[in-house]
């Protein structure tokens, strides 16, 4: 981009060309005073107290929508700017409740910053009549509080629902005088398109817009600030936890405009779900049970006993007898010491995680292809794509900060977005195109897709000669994939697939956004090697704002996958079966290791049946909620001999326990969270651990030394030490560096300054390879007994099993309970109405839940989300795994739907 | 002035030649001829039709002293 | 000083929307010209006939349209503006009345100079029986081929749309204008963009005045050369003058540009003072016109003279005030309307009016002082200084010139309680 020079209070100043003035004096540390800026909405211009004086322009000019120019001369305050400025400020405090003494937002107020700067008095032009009390919209929210009194108009509010997070559902209502801020009919909060982001209480200048249940509990500037990695989703938002210095309590959670990866963006979960951390339902001591009953136990006790009976069922029945369950909601240093463990101190490599359950097949499926299972981009080249293709993937729901990014590249830079899913998800509002597959019929569409860019001759002949291997392998499988055959299989158009297939083909940059509706199937690794296929054949791979993007859903599923709790591989992807390997961590951790790889979550669930598994340690999951076919999950964690469950709440999965370890949670400790583009960030200890709470590698270490096998650190950062000395993609990884912005892995040494995108010039594999795909049906197909097919997901407001979410006032306001959405005309049929109890019923189990008609689901379809255990979607989903990567198909099901017998 | 009836609404959206977003204003300013308020149930139709936000619109049709909306509507 | 009828040289000698009356005096003639020369040329001639607009802002219309046809792909917008909400402004009126046909080729020619597939005529809404006659209009003008595809046989088409306004003083600036038919608050925006950028639907848009629309016909119809013989030099062409007030006849008259003064022109045309008492002052363009008086009453009824007299031409809404009234009355008279007026959109505007007014009617109550009128001075300052539009910018204006032309009124309205 051009730059221009120009000159600032007689300041000499560069900046790119289109930099407003604002945001140019900001850059050299000159604050013009403003009310109704925010670098992430568009200039409104509404406050005016950004006026400058432009040398050889008549009168002032707003900062804030002028660009500079070459050769500008700007004089950003003198006498007449000051006092325009001060009268401007007393016009807005002579409207404006000044309750700065009994205000939240004292102290980090802009409007009280400005008022003290210009010596603004308050009373000046007489003060504001108050208006008589009355409801608005934001009364009954268990979130949000508006003051209309304290509003200055300035509209950042309602700019920003409508324009990041395009919500809308906040707007100006009312004239003259009357003024304020509301909802379509001035409707509850809840109730309309709000998604409670809370962007509007965040970017709000004055205390108009507050933190409900903050308010009273301390001053902004009381609070002490802690900057961590929200524990919800791998998006990985750097969120501010705003604690009390006397309670030790979080009181509210902020974000900083311009951090990475969020720019000071947040969702429902990180801003306002974090009653969690100091709900009284914590665990404060462990448990032993005893006689069917839970105890409570000293640690030295507890650790004993772990101790000696893994001890003993080892002796017994082998190290292969034992398996450990490592957590994507622990930190990267908690899942390098628990692999460690299983694999150094047990002696099997029967550790694995929930990845399982979510990207097993896309860290199978594009190491393959390309040799690395990650996103192949950074979060923030999403919004430069020419078009961003998004298939099994509700980002918004799921990714929702991702989904702004999304929704910026297609509103701001003309992106046009290809929306692939079986349900009518939000970002089809924004789609150029959006297609319904059925469920399980991806390999289908990908392969019509091929097939049209091929035949049309649409493809990147050179990507394809000189970057990957096998392509001749590919044409005779796709040579007679139709977009017409695709059309019987998929149920979509054959004209849209064409479509589609241009669009992704045509545009410069295509990025491919997928997530769990393509990884969980009995063909989810044949899923993603298809969008390897598509990403390759369009030379889409190794450039900013393409690739093969799969989201990750924990928060922490990338590290833990990183550091080893996997069944086949060492932290960093080294496999248990190379011997060179093997040797390598045998000297590192001074142990014999085993050279067998290890089983993986469902197996050991079945292995428990089979008398193979007696003993499992589980940190930090749960298993009796979040895995397929509950029952018989259920059936296992019964059966087992001897289960440890270390967890912060007693879990559905702890109830089964024989002893329960109390752990802290992500606020409570230090360490480090890798996001989903890859990005190792820092977590920070904010709060204090209640009661005798311990950090979960401090545990493990405990367990260990006594089982023998001695393992102590200092601190979380001599984990991350050891970490980099093991793992090469992790090489240059310490404290020290993430200490302000995180860093993209692979950074092999400390010199090295991360990686944004991969596979650039070579791919990690050497060549790109086209793995042929042929379509095969998905495990369950309907029939007459059950005619619909079940798919399953998440929603915005909870998150997995709901144990953290649930704790939330304002998550349990707009989602009290779970549901199964059922299209209208089905609805129709079977006599159900809108907010009916039904029962749903698939060969492994039935539930009751409420339905909820809609016309974004297809006839024949239901949706469910998992999160809830009064309705637990998984009694229903299937077992059935994919051969590759033994992902269970959470996302396809026959299950049938019926109304419930009313009482008489 | 006559009370609200979906007849008449869909007749006046015959009148204008079928709704757009370019002749949003001037029907809405015939709905308010016709029935005396803009009812919420006009406002949830126009802006599902338009692609519009519901609170765009209930915004709007508040900054004139002529429309008639929400309560004002008895809604 | 003597009329001169060029724009409104066929009011009252047809019957609108009778279009045979119209065509049998020439109508027409400019906008088959125009199809002849082409979209271009069309433009090159307003350039040349130095036509600025007469809605207030006084931007030339040459260049404005220039600007949208210079964009050359999708849909594109004029908007004729006829929202006439300035008090002692009623000039428009007289046109859309008397002589509808000629503001819709007006319309016609401007559309296919820029190239507008739509276009829309947005009108008082108090003009009752004007929107009547407009809507009877657009159906005659449908049925003689001259809206809809291929008018008069050429391969221009148009549309027009009469929409009926809300009867808020602001929707008549331009960008309020266009966020009211995208069905948004009724509300001036920021700018840039412009209109002629993103206008309505985000898409280049020409706003003009019916009265600049006007001129249009008449230029082509003319010729430029002699539409310039009219008026002074840098302001050719002819004003339509509305006259209220303290005289004994108010109306319109179509003068040319500079023909006389503004003192010649209330007396020849207004028969002077209503009470017969001398003019104590004068807003010359409009409501939110600075006050002229004295001497400066005897500059020429130009822009550029009115603007070296101290005040602006505006609208050209000459608004006359005798002697015997106290400056306090009239600026409470004119804050009474503005008052309510503002969109409320930008702190100083949406404040600054409401909190004059209340010193206004606290100083006419008689409980003012001298901070009050110190108070005065500076809201309205800042509030010109810094507002967003036109309406924030201009309103102050009769309050700040009556402080600095009449500081003795404001004085014995304070002095009054204290004596
Ligand atoms: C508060 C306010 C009210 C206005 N009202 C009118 C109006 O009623 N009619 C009009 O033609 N222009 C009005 N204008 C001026 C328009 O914004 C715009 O400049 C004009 O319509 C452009 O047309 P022209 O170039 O032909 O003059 C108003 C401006 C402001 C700031
Ligand atoms: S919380 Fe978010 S979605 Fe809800 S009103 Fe505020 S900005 Fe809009
Ligand atoms: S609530 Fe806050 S952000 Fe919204 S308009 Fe009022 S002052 Fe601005
Ligand atoms: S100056 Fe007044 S009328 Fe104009 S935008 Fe600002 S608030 Fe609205
Ligand atoms: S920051 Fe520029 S006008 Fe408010």
């Amino acid at each position: 981009m051009k730059e221009v020079c120009f000159n600032i209070d007689g300041t000499k100043v560069t900046a790119p060309e289109g930099t407003t003035i604002l945001e140019a004096a900001k850059g050299v540390g000159i604050d013009i005073p403003n009310l109704c800026y925010d670098s992430r909405v568009e200039p409104a211009g509404t406050c005016r107290m950004c006026v400058v004086q432009i040398e050889g322009r008549p009168g002032l000019t707003i900062s804030c929508n002028t660009p500079v120019a070459e050769g500008m001369e700007v004089c950003t305050e003198n006498a007449e700017i000051a006092a325009i400025r001060r009268t401007v400020l007393e016009l807005i405090l002579s409207d404006h409740r000044v309750a700065c003494t009994s205000c939240d937002k004292d102290g980090a107020c802009r409007l009280q910053d400005y008022a003290y700067r210009y010596q603004a008095d308050e009373g000046r032009f007489g003060l504001p009549e108050r208006r008589p009390v009355k409801p608005n919209y934001a009364t009954n929210s268990e979130g949000i509080l508006y003051d209309p009194d304290k509003c200055i108009l300035c509209g950042l509010c309602v700019r920003y629902c409508e324009e990041v997070q395009k919500a809308e559902a906040l707007t100006f209502a009312g004239r003259l005088g009357q003024i304020e801020v509301s909802t379509a009919f001035g409707m509850d909060l809840h109730e309309s398109t709000c998604v409670l982001c809370g962007g509007c209480v965040e970017i709000c200048p004055a205390g108009s817009m507050l933190d409900r249940a903050a308010i009273g509990k301390g001053r902004e500037k009381d609070l002490t600030r802690t900057r961590t990695t929200c524990a919800y989703c791998g998006v990985g938002c750097q969120l501010d936890l705003l604690t009390d210095p006397k309670t030790g309590r979080i009181v509210k959670v902020t974000s900083e405009v311009g951090c990475i990866p969020n720019n000071g963006n947040m969702c429902v979960k990180g801003k306002f779900a974090m009653d969690f951390v100091g709900s009284d339902k914590r665990l404060t001591t462990p448990l032993i049970k005893r006689n069917g009953k839970f105890e409570e136990a000293t640690w030295e006790e507890a650790i004993e006993f772990v101790a000696e009976r893994l001890k003993q069922i080892r002796s017994e029945f082998g190290a292969e007898s034992i398996a450990g369950l490592s957590s994507a909601k622990c930190t990267n240093e908690d899942n390098y010491v628990f692999q460690k463990f299983i694999r150094a101190c047990i002696g099997t490599n029967n550790v694995d995680h929930c990845a399982r359950l979510c990207h097993a097949s896309t860290v199978a499926g594009l190491a393959r292809a390309f040799g690395s299972g990650a996103m192949t981009n950074s979060i923030d080249e999403i919004k430069d794509a020419g078009c961003i293709f998004i298939i099994g993937s509700n980002t918004t729901e799921a990714h929702p900060v991702i989904g702004l990014y999304v929704k910026e590249g297609v509103m701001k830079n003309g992106a046009e977005l290809l929306v692939a899913d079986p349900r009518r998800i939000d970002l089809a509002r924004f789609a150029k195109l959006y297609i319904a597959q059925k469920p399980g019929t991806d390999v289908a569409l990908i392969n019509a897709m091929m097939n049209v860019i091929i035949s049309e001759e649409i493809y990147d002949k050179d990507f394809i000669s000189e970057r990957t291997e096998d392509f001749e392998k590919l044409k005779p499988i796709l040579k007679d994939f139709t977009p017409e055959k695709a059309e019987a299989i998929t149920t979509i158009p054959a004209e849209k697939i064409r479509a589609a297939a241009r669009i992704y083909a045509k545009a410069d940059t295509a990025s491919i956004i997928y997530s769990m509706g393509i990884t969980q199937h009995t063909t989810g690794t044949d899923n993603v090697l298809s969008l390897a296929n598509l990403a390759m054949l369009t030379g889409n791979v190794g450039k900013a704002s393409a690739g093969v993007n799969p989201l990750r859903g924990q928060n922490n599923v990338q590290g833990a996958c990183d550091l080893g709790a996997l069944p086949n591989v060492y932290p960093g992807y080294q496999s248990v079966e190379d011997s060179q390997l093997q040797t390598k961590f045998e000297s590192a951790w001074e142990q014999k290791l085993s050279g067998r790889k290890g089983l993986t979550v469902v197996e050991m669930m079945h292995a428990i049946e089979e008398d193979k598994i007696k003993a499992l340690y589980i940190m930090g999951e749960n298993p009796a909620l979040s895995d397929p076919n509950l029952n018989r999950t259920r059936k296992s964690l019964e059966k087992v001999d001897f289960l440890v469950s270390q967890d912060i709440f007693l879990s559905e999965t702890a109830e089964y326990a024989d002893v329960v370890l109390p752990s802290v949670c992500f606020a409570e400790k230090d360490g480090t969270f890798t996001n989903t583009e890859r990005r190792v960030q820092r977590v920070r200890k904010a709060v204090t651990p209640p009661g005798q709470a311990q950090s979960d590698w401090e545990i493990i270490c405990e367990v260990a030394t006594k089982m023998g096998y001695p393992m102590a650190y200092g601190g979380a950062d001599e984990i991350m030490d050891e970490i980099a000395t093991v793992t090469p993609i992790y090489g240059g990884m310490s404290f020290e560096r993430i200490d302000k912005v995180g860093l993209q892995w692979p950074c092999p040494d400390k010199e090295h300054p991360g990686t944004r995108f991969l596979h650039e010039g070579t791919f990690k594999r050497g060549k790109g390879k086209f793995h042929p795909v042929e379509y095969k049906n998905p495990d369950e197909l309907p029939d007459e007994n059950y005619p619909f097919v079940l798919t399953t997901g998440r929603q915005l407001y909870q998150f997995h099993t709901g144990t953290m979410t649930r704790k939330s006032p304002v998550i349990n306001q707009v989602s009290p309970t779970g549901y199964v959405e059922i299209h209208t005309d089905d609805a129709a049929g079977l006599e159900i109405s809108n907010g009916e109890k039904v029962e749903v019923i698939t060969r492994r189990g039935k539930v009751t839940t409420l339905a909820r008609v809609t016309g974004n689901i297809e006839k024949g379809w239901l949706f469910m989300p998992f999160h809830f255990r009064e309705g637990p979607a998984n009694m229903l989903t299937n077992d059935a795994l994919d051969p590759t990567a033994k992902i269970p198909e959470f996302k396809v099901c026959a299950a049938a739907v019926n109304k419930m017998k009313q009482p008489v | 002035m006559k009370t609200f009836d979906m007849q008449t609404y869909q007749n006046l959206i015959k009148d204008v030649g079928g709704l757009t977003v370019e002749n949003l204003f001037v029907f809405l300013c015939k709905v308010q001829e016709t029935f005396g308020c803009v009812p919420n149930e006009v406002v949830r139709d126009v802006a599902m039709k338009t692609g519009f936000s519901e609170a765009r619109i209930y915004g709007a049709l508040t900054s004139y002293r002529e429309f008639k909306v929400g309560r004002e509507c008895g809604d | 000083m003597k009329e001169i009828k060029l724009l409104t040289r066929r009011v009252g000698t047809y019957e609108p929307p009778d279009l045979k009356g119209y065509e049998a005096q020439g109508g027409l003639v400019a906008l088959k010209k125009a199809l002849a020369m082409g979209p271009e040329s069309v433009i090159d001639e307003i350039k040349r006939a130095g036509l600025v607009g007469r809605g207030g802002a006084g931007f030339p219309t040459g260049p404005k349209w220039a600007m949208v046809a210079g964009e050359k792909q999708g849909q594109k917008y004029l908007i004729c503006n006829a929202e006439e909400g300035e008090v002692g402004t009623f000039k428009d009126k007289v046109l859309l009345d008397g002589d509808p046909w000629l503001v819709l080729e007006g319309i016609l020619i401007g559309a296919f100079a820029v190239g507008a597939e739509k276009t829309y005529i947005y009108i008082n809404g108090e003009y009752d029986q004007t929107i009547e006659l407009w809507d009877r209009l657009v159906v005659e003008a449908r049925k003689a081929g001259l809206l809809g595809d291929d008018i008069l046989g050429s391969k221009l088409s148009v549309d027009l749309q009469v929409v009926k306004s809300k009867g808020l003083y602001i929707t008549g600036e331009e960008l309020a204008l266009i966020s009211s038919l995208e069905m948004r608050r009724a509300a001036s925006r920021l700018k840039p963009p412009y209109p002629t950028e993103k206008g309505l639907f985000g898409r280049p848009t020409v706003v003009n005045n019916v009265e600049t629309l006007a001129n249009v016909p008449v230029i082509l119809a003319e010729g430029v050369e002699a539409y310039r013989r009219l008026g002074v030099e840098g302001e050719p062409g002819t004003r339509l003058f509305s006259l209220s007030g303290d005289v004994k006849k108010s109306g319109v008259y179509e003068l040319e540009i500079g023909s006389g003064t503004l003192a010649e022109f209330i007396e020849e045309f207004g028969g002077g003072t209503a009470g017969g008492r001398p003019i104590k002052a004068v807003q010359p363009g409009g409501g939110t016109s600075r006050f002229l008086a004295g001497d400066s009453l005897k500059c020429k009824l130009t822009a550029r003279a009115i603007l070296q007299a101290g005040s602006g031409i505006g609208t050209a809404g000459v608004i006359v005030y005798e002697e015997g009234k106290s400056a306090v009355d009239i600026v409470k008279g004119l804050i009474e309307f503005y008052g309510f007026e503002s969109c409320g959109r930008c702190a100083p505007c949406r404040i600054g009016v409401v909190r004059i007014k209340e010193i206004i009617d606290k100083v006419f109550g008689g409980e003012g002082t001298d901070e009050d009128l110190e108070q005065l001075r500076q809201i309205g300052k800042a509030c010109v200084a810094v507002s967003t539009c036109g309406m924030g910018q201009a309103f102050p204006l009769p309050v700040l010139s009556a402080l600095e032309l009449f500081p003795q009124d404001f004085e014995a309205a304070i002095e009054k309680v204290s004596a």
